[in-house]
């Protein structure tokens, strides 16, 4: 009970994204995307990857929609670029929050996240490849990594930019998969 | 790997699984409830109709009803305007239309 008194901030916190993205999660994707008003291919990603950014879990399958338009023509580099530049916008609210919410942490949540930093500060070499390499193949939220970074004391510089790279290289090749290989993406899916 | 060392490495590596778990369960359950999506430039239309033709040139035909709903400007439907749509593939390659949003005129 004394744990949960200690962290309700936290709690709260994480059980609002939780609850955002379970709902968004519930709302078919084409609903989403008819409350954004443009009509315009990147702009409309730009919005979509922002939304999944902004939730924890991939609130809706953006990825399925980038794919539709690059194999319906559209520009699969700008489409990728859009899209990541949404997400890292969306990644940069989960930091801010993160580094908020730092003062509020128990001790001994402080004490976990401090012992995970000494042990990344042994190799800050690795640091920035790891993260692009995270962003160029991991379809998952690049929340929890952000958030635990941006606890740790890493700058926006150090997490945001190269898991920036690693979304666009990641977007970019995803569209080209639509361009190519659409249908059977779709249909591996179950889509 | 000290006892202190090794919880810590379990407890981050056991809270970022569950969040890639969580995250697959919704995305999942999100792909099979949703539509089926086709984009594509149009070849041609009438009134029931529309024929697209995505970027390697497959054709689609788009069965459009009353029910269809349209965002944008309905009369830059035209050949050579690049659209997407939302609805649901039948077995014989049709695609009936839920939506279609004209993304670019001709």
């Amino acid at each position: 009970m004394g744990l949960v008194k200690k962290n309700i901030k936290v709690i709260a916190l994480l059980l609002l994204f939780v609850a955002v993205s379970i709902t968004l999660g519930g709302i078919p994707s084409d609903t989403l995307i008819s409350y954004v008003g443009s009509n315009n291919a990147f702009i409309l990603m730009l919005v979509l990857g922002t939304i999944g950014g902004l939730t924890t879990f991939t609130g809706i399958p953006y990825h399925f929609i980038l794919m539709s338009f690059a194999a319906g023509g559209v520009n699969p580099i700008g489409l990728g670029l859009a899209t990541a530049t949404g997400v890292m916008m969306g990644d940069s609210t989960m930091f801010l929050l993160s580094k908020k919410v730092k003062d509020s942490l128990s001790p001994k949540i402080l004490d976990i996240v401090n012992h995970a930093s000494v042990h990344l500060s042994k190799n800050p070499k690795l640091i920035t490849p790891a993260l692009i390499l995270y962003g160029t193949f991991s379809p998952f939220s690049n929340d929890f990594i952000v958030a635990s970074m941006s606890l740790m004391g890493y700058s926006f510089k150090r997490i945001i930019i190269p898991l920036a790279i690693g979304n666009i290289f990641f977007n970019i090749g995803l569209a080209y998969l639509g361009l190519y290989a659409y249908d059977s993406m779709i249909g591996f899916f179950g889509g | 790997m000290n006892k202190n060392t090794l919880k810590v490495w379990l407890i981050f590596i056991g809270v970022a699984l569950a969040f890639m778990l969580l995250a697959a369960i919704i995305s999942f359950r999100q792909i099979h409830s949703d539509n089926d999506r086709v984009s594509g430039r149009v070849v041609s239309l009438d009134n029931d109709s529309l024929v697209i033709v995505d970027a390697r040139g497959r054709e689609t035909t788009l069965v459009v009803g009353e029910e269809t709903s349209f965002k944008g400007d309905k009369n830059e439907m035209t050949p050579g305007a690049l659209i997407y749509s939302y609805g649901k593939k039948t077995e014989d390659g049709k695609f009936i239309s839920y939506g279609v949003r004209i993304m670019k005129k001709p």
